[in-house]
């Protein structure tokens, strides 16, 4: 029977992972636990849970950063940043109810799963607004990257390794994040029965505004999921001092479609549930994520013959619930871009989890790199053992 | 500065080494002589010469791979070089290693605007890229003020950024992907024409780390759309604490200018007697603010800018009417280097960074060292992002100079990270920096930062003695040390 480890500050995370070092006694690292889910199942026994360590160490509004304890629920942030009217511009998913879990995200859940949300493709990535990060390796040491300032090439860059390497490298302790203001003003465009290959045409008006910070295009399920009308449907968000109007210009230069104008709170919500996937979390199979080359997204959807996805960042990223046993997603996204862009399998029964890899395989010699640094930061595989791959 | 001592056995066997070369790759890319070398023995850091071994120039990946599987069997150094202007001697050559130049890699493979990105060989020049997609009305965001020379290669190798960080990021926001080659020869591919990584994002690492984990052989980057209108005010200060506040309330208001630029008085001097740019004379201080976005976007900021420099005591406010007096407004804080290169035999310049509400302070502290240590500094900041250029002026041929601007430049990078921010906001730290690190960093983080370096290159090949001030063994580094049968605080609850 395993250990469950709830240390309350960095000095316990420490000791604990220490322990398991000297005990080669193998940790599942997380947080609450909501994105447990995601990846392969990892083995083993005992649980170093960071939720204890939590609180906003500091925020400054004018230099535009926030330094929080890797536990602290992402709601405590946004709660803190809304007071300043600032947010954090990569609009992490949430992806609770796609996951079917309950609990709190936590900010170092949030770096450590990397799900940047619809506003990635204008603002960056989640690695983009890591400003630095204190953690504890697999070799039981705390250790430090980055800093408070955005402009910063001290050494490497090792927010970047932390983000998105899902625990397998080092345990998170603190987080500080680069924070950015709110519009002022925010409206989105519904395009209704729109198809996948008018999406390029489609965003053109919408990105020459200058203020385009959304492009999601819907599968006719998914539209209906939402009450867009009938057919596919496209939603572009427009951010700014001229939100607004940006979208009206946009609207008017659309021509021979139904259209409509979501404004302020509306749109704030009709965002959150496409940032969460919302059209896809109640559909049963497994859900996908798909990133390619836009011009590949054509192919991709013709290939795939899926009746249920949602586009994301301007054609970029597909999210795909699929029936398990029958949808080669990987073969599609091989015939539409060859080896440009990975299929990653967020949400499955345990079967195809066991059956399926879960990342996308890579060529041998990055497979050999990645092992390596995983070697060096954790040398007895302690932190999320198979969590990323079998030698990850 | 101490360099790691050369490997005599490597020394002697010159001439040996110099002919395998010349076997791998087409003999006339190996320079080997005195005064073919002679031109790569320092890069934009001019008060650290050193000659090299041999300099080849390889033209294409299949070759550095032949190269670096070569240099690691054999056990040589190599030190990557891409438009040598580097300001923290990032290519400064080493006498037992070699300079891989990769000027030779200088095509633009493929301009791929339905996917907004470009395919480039390393040598291609940072302001080439814009000026190849410009017609079609998009750019390449990161500006560093050496474009026209600097190379995308050393862009990626230093993290590079520029006066448009600001609003655009640095070379890492706007990379997709890079083809590079190991020092064992092997070939990686990572990213491409998609967004992120698919695992860990060894992309973000590989940007910036100074040419120490891997040769970059191509680079995928990001292109954007030229905004619908820019305009930059001009804002001239009696002294430098209103211009610093006025830079912090800029900020604060929710504005996100494309660019903020502070020059003092002695570099606007310095500037307008270079480039006449047409800066008021008089002025302690100026801020250039530039603001990019659609027509609408641009005419409130440039509204809200100018409210906020008045209310913080500007004597004098211009607004550009045309790109021609926008470029103009620029030219000035563009030209500094060059312009204090015209006033001081030599000058040096830093680049911490720090928490923009302290840019006040910091200027004057740098006003104090500069009278302590008898030398005159003029001052460009990449104010938006804290991001500090002292220019230390001296003369190299008096007796003592260099090694008084060193110290007094330690002084000030010492006092960035007091003050909460960073030795290196831009140029890397190479071997400049080096030696301060351990300013900023303990024994535990620079040992995981050269952790990741043992993946990468477990010999420690790629442009040894730059970046880390002391070079530890990787089989050093990668033992534990672990203590049986402690219990963690066995109080706590656990279940």
């Amino acid at each position: 029977m395993g250990q469950r480890f709830d240390p309350a500050n960095a000095a316990e995370l420490l000791d604990v992972v220490r322990w398991a070092l000297s005990e080669t006694a193998p940790l599942e690292v997380v947080g609450q636990g909501t994105k447990r889910g995601i990846g392969r199942p990892v083995e083993a026994q005992n649980v170093l849970s960071a939720a204890g360590l939590s609180g906003i160490a500091a925020y400054e509004p004018t230099e535009l950063y926030l330094t929080a304890a890797a536990g602290t629920p992402l709601r405590e942030i946004d709660e803190a940043l809304a007071h300043n009217a600032q947010q954090l511009a990569f609009e992490p998913r949430d992806l609770r109810r796609a996951l079917a879990v309950d609990g709190e995200q936590t900010i170092g859940g949030v770096v450590a799963a990397a799900l940047s949300g619809p506003r990635r493709f204008v603002a960056g990535a989640v690695r983009d607004h890591v400003l630095g990060f204190r953690a504890v390796s697999g070799r039981g040491e705390a250790f430090k990257s980055g800093g408070n300032v955005v402009k910063n090439v001290t050494g490497y860059d090792l927010s970047k390794l932390i983000a998105g390497s899902f625990g397998t490298l080092a345990v998170m302790t603190e987080v500080t994040v680069r924070v950015a203001p709110v519009a002022q003003e925010v409206a989105s465009l519904v395009v209704s029965d729109v198809a996948a290959a008018d999406l390029s045409a489609l965003f053109e008006p919408a990105a020459q505004t200058g203020s385009a910070s959304g492009c999601v295009l819907l599968s006719s399920t998914c539209a209906a999921g939402l009450d867009l009308g009938a057919g596919p449907a496209l939603v572009l968000r427009f951010e700014g001092d001229n939100g607004r109007a940006a979208a009206a210009e946009a609207m008017g230069k659309i021509a021979g479609r139904p259209t409509r104008l979501v404004e302020a709170e509306e749109s704030r919500k009709l965002w959150r549930g496409l940032r969460d996937l919302q059209p896809l979390a109640s559909r049963s199979g497994s859900l996908w994520r798909v990133a390619l080359p836009r011009t590949a997204l054509d192919a991709f959807l013709a290939t795939a013959a899926i009746d249920d996805y949602l586009v994301d960042w301007a054609g970029r990223q597909v999210w795909l619930v699929a029936p398990s046993e029958i949808t080669d997603v990987r073969g599609a996204l091989n015939r539409a871009a060859g080896s440009d862009g990975h299929a990653t399998l967020i949400r499955a029964d345990e079967n195809s989890r066991r059956s399926t890899s879960e990342f996308q395989p890579q060529a041998a010699a990055l497979v050999a790199l990645t092992a390596s640094v995983r070697r060096q930061f954790d040398p007895k595989g302690i932190l999320n053992p198979g969590r990323m791959g079998h030698d990850v | 500065m101490r360099m790691p001592d050369p490997d005599q056995e490597i020394l002697g066997a010159r001439d040996d080494i110099v002919r395998d070369l010349r076997a791998l790759i087409e003999a006339d890319r190996i320079v080997a002589g005195e005064t073919g070398t002679r031109v790569y023995e320092t890069d934009g850091l001019t008060a650290y010469r050193q000659m090299p071994l041999a300099v080849v120039l390889p033209e294409t990946t299949e070759e550095i791979s032949r190269i670096l599987a070569y240099c690691h069997r054999r056990g040589v150094n190599v030190v990557p070089r891409g438009g040598g202007t580097s300001l923290s001697g990032g290519a400064l050559p080493l006498a037992d290693g070699i300079v891989l130049s990769t000027a030779k890699l200088n095509r633009i493979l493929e301009v791929d605007l339905p996917n907004e990105c470009a395919l480039v060989q390393p040598g291609v020049t940072n302001l080439a890229i814009s000026e190849a997609v410009a017609d079609d009305g998009f750019y390449y965001a990161p500006d560093p003020s050496s474009q026209i020379a600097c190379t995308i290669g050393g862009n990626v190798a230093e993290n590079a950024g520029g006066v448009h960080c600001l609003k655009y990021g640095l070379t890492t926001n706007n990379l997709m992907g890079v083809e590079a080659v190991l020092i064992t020869g092997e070939v990686i591919r990572l990213g491409g024409k998609h967004l992120d990584a698919d695992a860990y994002d060894l992309l973000g690492v590989i940007t910036g780390s100074e040419g120490l984990l891997c040769v970059v052989t191509e680079v995928t980057v990001r292109l954007l759309r030229r905004p619908q209108a820019v305009r930059a005010v001009l804002a001239a200060f009696p002294d430098n604490t209103q211009a610093g506040d006025c830079v912090a309330r800029i900020i604060g208001g929710g504005i996100v200018p494309a660019g903020m630029e502070m020059m003092d008085g002695a570099a606007i001097q310095a500037a307008e007697d270079f480039c006449h740019a047409g800066y008021p004379l008089d002025a302690g201080a100026l801020l250039i603010v530039e603001i990019d976005g659609s027509e609408a976007d641009v005419a409130r900021g440039i509204e809200q800018v100018r409210e906020i420099a008045r209310s913080c005591g500007a004597r004098d406010i211009r607004e550009s009417r045309s790109d021609d007096e926008r470029l103009r407004f620029w030219s000035g804080r563009k030209n500094a280097f060059p312009a204090i290169g015209r006033i001081s035999p030599d000058y040096y310049v830093m680049d911490g960074t720090i928490p923009r509400r302290r840019l006040a302070e910091m200027l004057r502290l740098i006003a104090d060292l500069g009278a302590r240590y008898g030398l005159r500094v003029a001052n460009v900041f990449h104010a938006g992002d804290g991001n500090l250029h002292p220019m230390i002026m001296y003369d190299s041929s008096a007796p003592g100079e260099l090694e008084r601007a060193e110290e007094m430049g330690a002084e000030i990078l010492k006092a960035c990270v007091r003050m909460g921010g960073v030795l290196t906001g831009e140029h890397g730290v190479g071997v400049e920096k080096r030696d301060l690190m351990g300013e900023m960093f303990d024994e535990a983080d620079l040992n995981h930062q050269q952790r990741l370096k043992c993946a990468f290159d477990a010999d420690g090949r790629l442009n040894p003695g730059k970046v880390f001030p002391t070079l530890h063994r990787c089989a050093e580094l990668g033992r534990l040390h672990v203590h049986h049968g402690e219990v963690p605080f066995p109080e706590l609850p656990r279940f």
